[in-house]
């Protein structure tokens, strides 16, 4: 893995290049996700949908499901089962969409579950399901992207929806835009996108008297927990969610979603497990997506490059059923560049459409997507080039709260990914190579993602074989959660790796936050070291309390872990094993749990940094350098190289936070160059419903991405350094994309996907 | 088709031909059944209940008897009936992959494969691809070059990524991106895929 360096290789596992600990069940099949399981008197749910978006149900005739063989129950909203749908209100949980399910005879969007057939067999659930007939009385639905009012959004991540700094005497943000020598005035739009994990959602639903075991691809274990228990009026304590792996989400997992209830419901109200997995169509209408976005740039220079005033205009979709707002300028104008005068404005706009909800990276995506396609523009308006444009502009303190950042190394990633790329050898003009029929153009695009921690905790057992068990409530997407809560407690108790399992996954252990926001391993690592460390206390108890203990008289700490056991500091020959200790003691294990609440935390309690909002601001930074050529006859653009330095602090695992970064990379790609949920504006209903006709990135479209993690550890912001790095793969990249096919070309697309049939007729006027 | 070209799926396993089999699959299971069940059936075995079709399939080396719906697929089969469900149901149309596995050594949809139309054919999954503790070459090359993220997708990128190797599919780094493109991967593991494949290659050479 030669393409990675790391700038402060870590003495021991946290930082090293290992191998996933849970790569042998991956590769054998038996990782079990949630559809894997099948129980004894188990049914299988199906749901049928609304053919129309708007209206309501003027007869649902269920006869002939009922009628047939193998059908157990059909529930329609003249027989839910008893549930209490959470309210707005409620904490605790995350809701995407508003609705309360099968509710009533209305209908709010195209796709919206109507009924849940429950049958003996999967294939006769299916058929059940087909067999629904819903009469409508249709009313308008709102589907065209221009007809509704535009409106100012409650608070977006804590903020208002306008934001604004302006200098001394400068009347408008406007203005100054205005009187600045070179300004560039450009809009960008990108659609509706959808996440597409391979597992698509699942669940299982299981009781035990009044005890529920809900089986379910989640991202927050504890946010599923207490949705159910709510919604089921149950004590938290007796609803235990599992989700031991997940087939990716990429947010969609995030919120829980009403089916779950239903569910839920439908196994009590029947008395036997319950398994319903959605159809890949469904994951149009009933898991979220990215709403589609519409953002206006006005970038005024002087004439060096220095900006004098940026003005980010963002319009978005919500839906009517879903609050959700796609962020932009506020996620990518506020954290980026120097300059006096900033507005940043967000409106939205509500359709009739399913729910929207968080997608990797929401609001960085679509907002570093525009301002650095218009800082690309606004370099060919001063005849600049693009990395020294965004030099001229550096920043040191967070442009709009003024704050210092905990630690930001963007000029070191242009400096490290443009110099592997060769970027100096770029010709300043577009439409400057032709390879063959393929023109050839280069771009490069910042990155961008803010650092996120939450409370959260974790539980070490020590065991009297030696061997330990690190467990926390969180989750791994595929993000190496497993691996690194491994290699942090191995370390922490000088065991190798093979004598530590990690638990996760289970709302019975001890709780960890959502795992969004690129916070999971920010957060939870944190207390997978306090909770070893207290049961290191023990241990050295153990080892020097009474008087025949094999280290009595060595103070604790004078004591640390090593060689699976204990050791005195000055002394290596000094050492006891942790199965020593046991065997004299005659415990069976040493268990610890701790809680690390990074609001709370104080340099000299807990070893732990000084952790402050209010102090510091923190960001991780990045670079993309791409090559991609352009068939001069059909359009194609294929990419062809991919450089990209990250600083994002201390990298956990190099093996599993390149492959996240690669992750996040190819994510953009497919934003730029393929993904587009298609949605009918006269009828309301998606157009893409298959993975046919939805075009993610397969293996042929990516070419090798050479990544590289730049910067020091941040121990500002955490004991490790570390910032997290699941979704900033997914910012800037799509944005060099774009810029590497205006070189290319000189055809400059503001509207997402980039597809041949664009380039072509922009070819045209190049 | 020049042999380079990328893999056109086999007659079972296209969009087209699965219908047209599918279709006869059916009506010949249907006509057939009691029969079948007959013959299939251990003389102190109960017959199949009304409706079900008694199938037996080759799976990982062995005789496999369950009593199935004939629509029911090859997937839904490995999965739910014979208690393998390695193998992973991504889209239920053939778009993804994910549900690749090997009949008489060719990669096949098993989601656009009805159980029936495998009786008398050898099938392997994942499950049966290690021999005994020892893993695949291929599934060894997926740890080491990390060539998964979420893990769902892997089976079937490890059975594409096998019948590649044999088929001498993999003998440039091109050629494994183009004939390991039929497998979806979201999480986008694709350039630590093809490594692992050529790391198989090389290391079985």
């Amino acid at each position: 893995m030669k393409d990675v360096t790391i700038p402060n290789p870590a003495p021991k596992l946290v930082g090293a290049d290992v191998s996933r600990v849970d790569g042998h069940r991956k590769v054998t099949g038996t990782a079990d996700y949630t559809a894997d399981y099948n129980f004894p008197r188990q049914a299988w749910a199906c749901a049928a949908k609304s053919t129309i978006a708007k209206g309501r149900i003027a007869a649902l005739d269920t006869a002939a499901a009922e009628k047939l063989p193998g059908v157990v129950a059909v529930y329609t909203w003249k027989n839910r089962p008893k549930i209490f749908p959470p309210k707005k209100e409620d904490s605790g949980f995350m809701v995407a969409e508003h609705l309360a399910p099968l509710a009533d005879d209305a209908i709010h969007y195209h796709g919206q579950d109507i009924a849940f057939v429950v049958a003996e067999t999967y294939e006769q659930a299916r058929e059940g399901a087909g067999l629904i007939r819903a009469t409508y009385e249709e009313t308008p639905a709102v589907a065209q992207f221009s007809a509704p009012k535009r409106e100012t959004p409650g608070k977006i991540y804590g903020e208002k929806s306008h934001l604004e700094k302006k200098a001394d005497g400068v009347a408008s943000v406007a203005d100054a835009w205005q009187a600045s020598p070179t300004h560039i005035d450009v809009t960008y739009v990108t659609p509706m996108v959808h996440h597409h994990p391979m597992e698509p959602h699942a669940v299982i639903a299981k009781w035990h008297t009044n005890r529920l075991t809900f089986y379910a691809p989640v991202q927050w274990m504890y946010g599923a927990r207490n949705f159910l228990a709510a919604s089921l009026a149950l004590p938290e304590e007796n609803v235990r969610v599992i989700s031991h792996f997940v087939g990716g989400a990429f947010g969609c997992k995030g919120s829980s979603w009403m089916f779950m209830l239903i569910i839920a419901a439908a196994a009590r109200d029947l008395d036997r497990p319950v398994k319903f997995v959605i159809e890949r169509e469904s994951m149009f209408t009933s898991v979220g997506y990215r709403p589609r976005t519409t953002q206006r740039l006005q970038l005024g220079a002087d004439a060096e490059g220095r900006l004098q005033a940026m003005r980010h205009l963002t319009e978005s979709n919500v839906s009517e059923v879903g609050p959700f707002v796609e962020a932009a300028g506020h996620r990518a104008t506020s954290v980026m560049y120097a300059s006096p005068n900033i507005e940043i404005d967000h409106q939205v706009y509500a359709l009739t459409v399913n729910a929207p909800t968080f997608m990797r990276a929401p609001g960085e995506a679509p907002g570093m997507y525009a301002l650095e396609s218009a800082m690309d523009e606004l370099a060919v308006a001063l005849k600049m080039d693009p990395v020294q444009l965004r030099l001229a502009n550096r920043t040191a303190n967070h442009p709009m709260s003024a704050l210092p950042f905990s630690s930001r190394n963007l000029e070191e990633c242009y400096r490290v990914a443009g110099e592997k790329f060769g970027w100096a050898k770029r010709p300043p003009t577009p439409r400057a190579r032709l390879d063959g029929d393929w023109w050839v153009g280069w771009g490069m695009a910042s990155a961008s993602y803010a650092a996120h921690r939450s409370n959260a905790s974790a539980r070490i057992r020590v065991l009297a074989d030696g061997t330990a068990e690190v467990a926390c409530a969180s989750h791994d997407l595929g993000t190496g959660t497993y691996t690194i809560m491994t290699q942090a407690a191995a370390d922490e108790l000088g065991l190798p790796l093979e004598k530590v399992s990690a638990q996760l996954g289970d709302s019975t252990l001890p709780e960890a936050p959502v795992s969004g926001g690129s916070q999971s391993a920010a957060s939870i690592l944190p207390a997978v070291q306090m909770a070893c460390r207290s049961a290191l206390a023990k241990l050295k108890a153990l080892a020097t309390s009474e008087a025949d203990a094999p280290l009595h008289g060595v103070a604790p700490a004078d004591l640390e872990a090593a060689d699976a056991g204990l050791r005195v500091k000055s002394d290596h020959s000094r050492h006891v094993t942790y199965a020593a200790l046991f065997e004299r003691s005659g415990e069976g294990a040493i268990e610890a749990t701790e809680k690390v609440d990074p609001s709370a935390e104080t340099k000299d309690k807990r070893e732990q940094p000084s952790y402050s909002r209010t102090t510091t601001a923190y960001q991780s930074y990045g670079a993309f350098f791409v090559e991609v050529h352009v068939h001069r006859l059909t359009g194609e653009t294929r990419v062809r190289r991919i450089v990209t330095a990250m600083d994002i602090g201390q990298p956990l695992n190099l093996k599993t936070a390149r492959s996240q970064v690669i992750g996040g990379t190819a994510f953009g790609l497919g934003a730029a160059l393929s993904e587009h949920s298609l949605f009918d504006e006269d009828s309301g209903a998606w157009i893409t419903r298959d993975l046919g006709t939805y075009h993610v990135p397969v293996n042929a479209d990516l070419p090798e991405i050479d990544v590289s993690f730049v910067g020091p550890p941040d121990f500002k912001f955490n004991a490790l350094g570390a910032r997290g790095l699941g979704e900033i793969g997914n910012t800037g990249i799509t944005a060099a994309i774009g810029n590497a096919i205006y070189h290319a070309t000189g055809a400059r697309i503001r509207e997402l996907p980039i597809t041949p049939e664009k380039i072509l007729s922009s070819l045209d006027e190049a | 088709m020049d042999s380079s070209s990328p893999p056109r799926p086999t007659a079972a396993t296209d969009r087209r031909g699965f219908i047209k089999q599918a279709s006869g699959a059916v009506a010949v299971a249907m006509l057939a059944h009691p029969l079948l069940a007959r013959a299939d059936a251990e003389p102190s075995e109960p017959p199949p209940a009304p409706g079900m079709l008694r199938v037996t399939l080759n799976v990982n080396g062995q005789d496999r008897t369950c009593d199935l719906e004939a629509r029911t697929t090859l997937l839904d089969t490995l999965r739910d009936h014979l208690h393998l469900p390695g193998t992973k149901k991504g889209c239920d149309h053939g778009t993804c992959g994910a549900c690749t596995v090997h009949v008489d050594g060719q990669r096949v949809l098993s989601c656009l494969t009805l159980a029936a139309m495998a009786e008398g054919r050898k099938i392997t999954t994942i499950e049966g691809l290690a021999a005994g503790e020892n893993l695949h070459p291929v599934q060894q090359a997926f740890v080491d070059c990390d060539g998964f993220q979420c893990g769902f997708c892997t089976p079937g990128q490890i059975m594409s990524a096998a019948a590649c190797l044999r088929e001498g599919h993999a003998r440039s780094d091109d050629e494994i991106r183009e004939w390991m493109s039929g497998n979806l991967c979201r999480c986008a593991a694709y350039p630590n895929i093809v490594a692992a494949v050529r790391t198989a290659r090389d290391r079985s050479a």
